[in-house]
């Protein structure tokens, strides 16, 4: 007997394919937006990107009709921000509000619709290969290759391979650690929707929303540390630092870096906090605690190097530009940097 | 053109650097030249078979001049043979990566994938028995010294290379931990025995290459966790069930079992079979709570891990010496080695030219070779070209 997806299913995944021809078959227009019975999913739809926006994760969870609706017209205001740190954030947390269905799906659910979610979202959308281990108990495996390239983002030594149980090519996992390695390509999947969206015409009731979203959610300028100075940086961290400002979720050794860097030419850990400030995942209790750890204030007093040039080689994270030529850590470039233009100037 | 960053460390380091008017040197490289031609034109199609995706890699070759050269691609292998035996390169190395454009530079090649690589050598295994069959030879001079020293003698120079004459303890050594990397790849990572090419690299260690499709397309830093799996770093207590909290700790039995990977390992070297709390309990109590659970987990990792150079393993744009090159730092091959049991590098990987060439040796030495256990002075001899060509690439003999 073929197992189909509940209406259940599409409430709480609204990306899945089968979502996108329910509203194809719908023949829903925009305009209808500006209708007074849509009120209610709009209303929805802002207090759920302004929670978002807030750093909660919206858990509500409605009839299938209204959660898509609501999803739907969530992706149009965003979009019609046109924020990118507006647009990169709702992404995270609308993957996060997905974890967290996925996760009690995955831990309650019956073989077969187990099954069926492991091959509408992993295999269909992510192209992973995920296998339940064993009927009785809620241990999946996924191979080693699809484990090291989604695990390499997180730096707690926990997602380590030598901290899993690892045989005949497989990582054991279980449900929360299943569903947390996919919460980046969540992420990226809905920004990818969000930015592929066309939007020819907005009705009033959605400009309206966007709007308001817009003045409550202007992007904070990263503050202290000015274009011209960061233009003096080795381009490694100038790099990162421009990334960051343009709201994009760096890996972790990219932000170490950036960190090590402004811990080593004397910033102020304050100023050092700003920097990282539009990162989408930005928090700043537990960024002021990882600098200050770095910083070695924190912690068993270690201050944390900035990593060689050959390190940040291997970690794909290296841009050099001519100043770079000779130098082995980062920190030598500004030194290069002056020397040379002074040079260059003579 | 000289772009020696990502090369073996080894290579750099250990290249004795005699400057090419030397007429010693000078005429060294003609005659290896002439021998390293022979090799390439006679020997080297017999042993290759063929290098998978040719034409998507990067080959480098050192010149005997020390010169690198870099970006260089190949669209057969009989290509790369003519270029070989006209050219006659020091060493050559390949990448094991795929690139689209490989001639181009670095950031413009756009990488398709790379082989999964591993070097085994014997300058990380620090065994007692380096310093009895170790030399350091004055990079400019090439005087030999067997003991360490801070400036050569002779001419006051502080740049040395390190020669090593690997005995039966380091071979053996060597294959062991090549064994404990084939278990980690073929038992925990369930990577097929045919897919893995076991190397001599010609030298002072081993070469491993892994051709899986799904695991050429992991970037470095998958790599760099692959390498510390395999290299015993970084095991937590939390792992085995056990977490810190405050001043002491607690025990939660581990939720995957003990069967298999780093558990089974540490769990055997602890003399334990079935776990229990209060067994984990007493073992941890025994070692000094939780963090002295954390210091033997760092032995066990050191003791059960595979030293292999962790830099190797990660670097997606590394030229590797390419199998079946020669290797100039000793004249052997870089050979396949199908049987590890029974593979005898000194003696399987030589140069067939036996014809017969005078050497004058430089310094004393003792040394086995295709069999045969050797015993020189400092003196002329007349010897199997072979054995000429390793003493002269050692550094400890020169053509007359």
């Amino acid at each position: 007997m073929e197992i189909n997806l509940g209406t259940g299913d599409l409430a709480k995944y609204p990306f899945l394919n089968e979502v996108s021809q329910y509203i194809r078959d719908t023949h829903f227009s925009l305009e209808e937006f500006d209708r007074p019975d849509m009120t209610h999913i709009l209303e929805r739809a802002t207090n759920r990107i302004i929670l978002e926006m807030d750093g909660t994760v919206y858990l509500e969870l409605e009839r299938y009709e209204v959660e898509v609706m609501t999803f739907l017209v969530s992706l149009v205001i965003v979009k019609n921000t046109a924020i990118e740190s507006i647009i990169k954030k709702f992404s995270l947390y609308e993957a996060m509000r997905t974890e967290h269905f996925l996760k009690n799906d995955l831990k309650e659910y019956d073989e077969k619709r187990i099954n069926l979610l492991l091959s509408k979202i992993f295999r269909e959308i992510f192209k992973i290969n995920i296998i339940k281990d064993n009927p009785t108990d809620k241990i999946f495996k996924m191979s080693i290759a699809d484990y090291l390239s989604r695990s390499s983002q997180f730096h707690e030594r926990e997602w380590k391979l030598i901290n899993r149980s690892v045989n005949g090519g497989y990582v054991f996992l279980d449900v929360d650690e299943t569903v947390r390695l996919i919460r980046n390509e969540l992420s990226l999947l809905i920004y990818k929707r969000i930015k592929e969206m066309n939007l020819p015409v907005i009705p009033h009731s959605i400009q309206e929303k966007s709007d308001l979203l817009k003045t409550k959610f202007i992007p904070t300028q990263t503050k202290g540390i000015s274009n011209r100075t960061i233009n003096q940086y080795p381009p490694c961290v100038a790099r990162s630092i421009d990334l960051m400002r343009k709201n994009e979720n760096l890996p972790h050794s990219a932000r170490f870096l950036v960190a090590t860097y402004l811990l080593s030419i004397g910033k102020e850990i304050e100023e050092i906090v700003s920097v990282f400030k539009n990162a989408p995942d930005y928090n700043e209790k537990i960024t002021m605690y990882q600098i200050e750890h770095l910083s070695g204030k924190k912690g068993n007093n270690t201050k944390y190097s900035v990593p060689s040039c050959s390190k940040l080689r291997t970690e794909n994270l290296c841009f050099p530009d001519v100043f770079c030529n000779g130098i082995t850590n980062p920190i030598q470039y500004k030194g290069k940097y002056a020397n040379d233009s002074n040079n260059q100037s003579k | 053109m000289t772009n020696i960053n990502n090369i073996d460390v080894n290579d750099k380091e250990n290249r004795i650097n005699i400057p090419s008017d030397n007429p010693k040197q000078v005429k060294n490289n003609i005659i290896l030249k002439n021998g390293f031609r022979k090799f390439y034109f006679k020997e080297f199609p017999k042993k290759i078979i063929d290098i998978e995706n040719i034409s998507k890699r990067e080959f480098g070759f050192m010149s005997f001049d020390n010169v690198m050269q870099r970006h260089q691609s190949f669209s057969s292998l009989g290509r790369l043979q003519a270029y070989l035996i006209k050219e006659i390169p020091s060493d050559v190395y390949c990448s094991n990566s795929f690139y689209n454009f490989p001639t181009f530079p670095m950031q413009d090649k756009q990488w398709l994938g790379a082989d999964l690589i591993f070097d085994i050598d014997l300058k990380d295994l620090h065994l007692p028995c380096d310093k009895s069959h170790s030399y350091h030879i004055c990079k400019k001079c090439k005087n030999i010294s067997s003991i360490e020293i801070n400036s050569c003698i002779m001419c006051n120079d502080t740049r040395f290379s390190k020669i090593t004459f690997p005995c039966k303890i380091c071979i053996s050594s060597l294959k062991k931990e090549v064994e404990k990397l084939l278990d980690f790849l073929i038992v925990d990572f369930g990577i097929d025995k045919n897919s893995i090419h076991v190397f001599f690299s010609g030298n002072t260690g081993f070469h491993l290459h892994v051709n899986v499709q799904s695991l050429r397309e992991l970037y470095s830093q998958s790599r760099a966790d692959l390498s510390s799996y395999i290299l015993g770093k970084e095991l937590m207590p939390e792992f085995f069930g056990i977490r810190k909290q405050k001043d002491t700790f607690t025990v939660k039995i581990p939720y995957f079992g003990i069967d298999y990977g780093w558990r089974k390992r540490t769990f055997e070297k602890l003399g334990i079979d079935t776990v229990t709390k209060q067994r984990m309990s007493f073992l941890t109590n025994k070692l000094g709570g939780y963090y002295g659970f954390r210091t033997k987990l760092s032995e066990i990792g050191n003791e059960l891990g595979a030293r292999i150079d962790p830099m190797v393993t990660m670097d997606i744009h590394r030229i590797f010496r390419m199998p079946y090159s020669i290797n100039s730092k000793s004249g052997l091959i870089k050979t396949r080695c199908d049987n590890l049991d029974t593979f005898e590098p000194f003696n399987d990987s030589c140069l067939e030219d036996d014809s017969m060439i005078d050497i004058m040796i430089n310094y004393p030495i003792k040394f086995r070779l295709k069999n045969k256990s050797y015993n020189f002075d400092k003196t002329r001899k007349n010897v199997p070209f072979y054995l000429a060509c390793y003493l002269v690439c050692k550094g400890f003999a020169d053509f007359l």
